[in-house]
């Protein structure tokens, strides 16, 4: 496959985890939205910050 | 002394399908067991999203783990592996999933297809939920 972009691979990765995991966690199509975009925000926001934590460590 | 009457314990009801049968079906074909219970809606999102994730998986190098038991961390690989019930079945017969641990994409490709093979284990579990009539 071409794509060679992690942070595009964390995305897509993402993606398909929030689909399923807001599916399965709330019945209300609605409120799964909003638990697929939680999880989704949740995913990228704690690989940032877990990154650049570990761009700031020496090697 | 009032002698109200007691509320009856809850008995669940039986299952209108026998529940091996709903977790054969949803281990088989992801989202299977929700079309199967009427659950519409999430059996097609999971048809859709499931096989499709463990395709990227393949797609992206990632490897379908042996079941080498002297290696446990293998070994659990496989088994999320299995999870994913018919795509991992038909891409073990079209001998997919070597894996090739020099791409750049490896590790992440055995991300998807392991979490793929998790997340159909959650379907699995919501099925049975859905079938005896918890949700």
């Amino acid at each position: 496959m071409a794509i060679h972009s992690h942070v595009l691979l964390m995305a897509v990765f993402a993606v398909f985890v929030a689909l399923v995991g807001g599916m399965l966690m709330r019945d209300a199509p609605r409120e799964q939205v909003r638990a697929g975009a939680t999880v989704f925000v949740s995913l990228i926001g704690v690989a940032l910050v877990i990154g650049w934590l570990l761009y700031l460590l020496p090697l | 002394m009032a002698t109200g009457s007691k509320p009856k314990p809850q008995i669940p009801a039986r299952p209108a399908r026998p529940l091996w049968l709903v977790y054969l079906v949803s281990w088989l074909v992801p989202g299977g067991g929700h079309l199967w219970l009427g659950r519409r809606q999430k059996g097609v999102a999971f048809l859709v999203a499931l096989p499709l994730m463990f395709a990227v998986g393949l797609a992206l190098e990632g490897r379908l783990f042996p079941f080498e038991w002297s290696e446990p961390l293998v070994a659990l690989a496989a088994i999320a592996d299995l999870g994913s019930g018919l795509p991992y079945l038909i891409a073990r017969m079209l001998g997919l999933g070597a894996g090739l641990a020099s791409a750049v994409t490896y590790e992440y490709g055995n991300a998807f297809v392991i979490t793929a093979g998790l997340l159909n284990a959650l379907v699995i579990i919501d099925a049975h939920d859905i079938a005896l009539g918890r949700k």
